[in-house]
């Protein structure tokens, strides 16, 4: 395992304009750190800190201010994705790039063994290839089997985030963004959940994660960032 | 990652046009119309470039343009200025070079490499024949002469969509809206276009019939690797359909990228108005 950071975050800054009401919101602000493979990084910092603002703005959901968001790719190029072209951050969010977001967004009427498998099905993989994949990290989650075929909209909040999460790992990015990913579940999942993490650590892929449980993050991290948001609003007339 | 659409600073006008019609309309003026000689400037300096199997999607209100961008592309109408270049493993076309491609060539394009869907089934279907016959129609545009291919690949295509088989003989007129957009679809697809042009073709649709439309393009864009470009009105739409997103505004591009970011992280004032008006 190579000791050159896959992520180098370096004086990020975001802050969100709003045009109607001619204010600008800060967010983070000169945040710096690194994610390594094979290590787990956990966010740490006040709600509305903007943790999760670091995750999108990794991802380009958030388009960064100021700051660069160096990535090291599997072919060894390093691509800054605050300023890279939307072609490359998409294919890289295919194959590299991970993002388990807070909620599940889902195709309606979409079973949710389908959605678990749907990053293999744009990498090209047979839908019975997706789906025998998509069986195991379910099962492993425990997800009963009777609700595979089921749309994961019906689902309980704790059930839609473990299908989040199964689809968000699938495909083994070597980069893992992890947005509270054990929020609405019970220890016996969350420990579940917990040692899957782990596994793909151990597997190589560098993961950046936020929990808000401290005790988790004691339990998970190797590294632990805190972000530290500004909290006045700036009028600007 | 191959490139296939590159358009540079398209235009329209509607009217004889006059120097002042680009400064007297557009986003800043809210007005697609010049005061000054009444033409109207239906898209001004539009410019993207649309990569193999990628969907993208075209977002504005009514006027903005979006579906004159596509009308252009498809030879439905003819553009003003700026240029526009197809590309394939055959070749490259620059599409609006009069000089450099004549009519046959553009029919030869919008018939063998472009498909449209249209909002109205009116525009895509005719409805003087069978939605068999209309599949078979586009086929034979495209020297697929034997009868019984034709049958089998109008059979396959319209089973896909899920349009009954016994319905196959049947006028577009005795289908309901939805099985009209999916036999236009059928018909679009024959061919496998590689580039396929969708105008607001769930507007107006039941809900649980627009998903299955949705459904099925999504579908068909992981297996056949076709490139969109899906105008709608419709946020929802273009967020399951479209990794980027152009938003357009009396005739302009406001607001270009992922569509994620242009959703969640909107830049212009205009795009901050629009996702924010979402129910």
């Amino acid at each position: 395992m190579t000791t050159a950071p896959m992520l180098k975050i370096e004086r990020l800054e975001k802050s969100f304009y709003m045009h109607d009401q001619q204010k600008r919101i800060p967010s983070a602000c000169n945040t710096s750190f690194h994610v390594l493979s094979g290590r787990l990084t956990a966010l740490v910092g006040a709600t509305g800190a903007g943790k999760s603002t670091v995750l999108k703005a990794i991802y380009r959901t958030y388009l960064p201010c100021r700051g660069r968001i160096i990535f090291r790719t599997a072919s060894g190029q390093s691509v800054d994705l605050a300023t890279a072209d939307e072609h490359t951050i998409l294919k890289l969010r295919e194959r590299e790039i991970g993002f388990v977001t807070q909620f599940l967004f889902a195709l309606p009427r979409q079973p949710a063994i389908d959605v678990v498998a749907s990053p293999l099905y744009k990498q090209g993989i047979s839908k019975s290839e997706g789906q025998e994949k998509a069986a195991a990290i379910l099962r492993r989650l425990s997800i009963p089997e009777n609700l595979w075929s089921s749309s994961p909209t019906t689902f309980s909040g704790g059930e839609r985030q473990r299908i989040n999460l199964a689809r968000g790992v699938i495909g083994r990015p070597r980069l893992l963004l992890l947005d509270e990913p054990t929020a609405s579940l019970d220890p016996r999942t969350t420990n579940d959940v917990c040692q899957m993490i782990t596994d793909l650590k151990y597997e190589g892929t560098g993961i950046l994660a936020i929990f808000h449980d401290p005790g988790l993050v004691k339990r998970m991290a190797d590294d632990v960032y805190c972000v530290d948001g500004q909290k006045k609003t700036e009028n600007i007339s | 990652m191959r490139k296939v659409l590159d358009v540079k600073a398209m235009s329209k006008i509607y009217g004889q046009g006059c120097p002042y019609c680009r400064d007297a309309t557009g986003p800043e003026v809210n007005t697609n119309i010049c005061r000054h000689c009444g033409s109207v400037v239906a898209i001004d300096d539009i410019s993207f470039t649309l990569y193999e199997g990628e969907i993208l999607g075209v977002m504005g209100e009514s006027g903005s343009g979006k579906s004159t961008v596509a009308k252009c592309l498809y030879f439905d109408e003819t553009a003003d200025g700026g240029t526009a270049h197809y590309f394939d493993n055959h070749g490259q076309y620059s599409l609006f070079d009069l000089f450099n491609l004549n009519a046959a060539q553009r029919r030869w394009l919008r018939y063998r490499r472009f498909g449209m869907v249209y909002q109205n089934p009116n525009l895509g279907l005719n409805f003087g024949i069978s939605s068999g016959g209309n599949i078979a129609e586009r086929l034979l545009m495209n020297d697929i002469l034997v009868y019984a291919d034709i049958r089998k690949r109008a059979t396959e295509l319209l089973r896909r969509t899920e349009v009954p088989m016994d319905r196959m003989d049947d006028l577009p007129s005795q289908f309901s809206g939805g099985m009209q957009q999916r036999v236009q679809i059928s018909k679009a697809l024959a061919t496998n276009p590689p580039l396929l042009f969708l105008d607001e073709v769930t507007t107006g649709l039941d809900v649980s019939v627009q998903a299955g439309i949705l459904d099925l393009i999504i579908e068909l864009q992981d297996r056949l690797k076709t490139s969109m470009i899906v105008v709608t009105h419709d946020l929802g739409v273009i967020r399951l359909l479209a990794g980027r997103t152009l938003v357009m505004k009396n005739g302009h591009i406001v607001e270009a990228g992922l569509t994620d970011q242009i959703m969640e992280d909107p830049q212009h004032a205009y795009t901050q108005k629009l996702v924010a008006s979402v129910l």
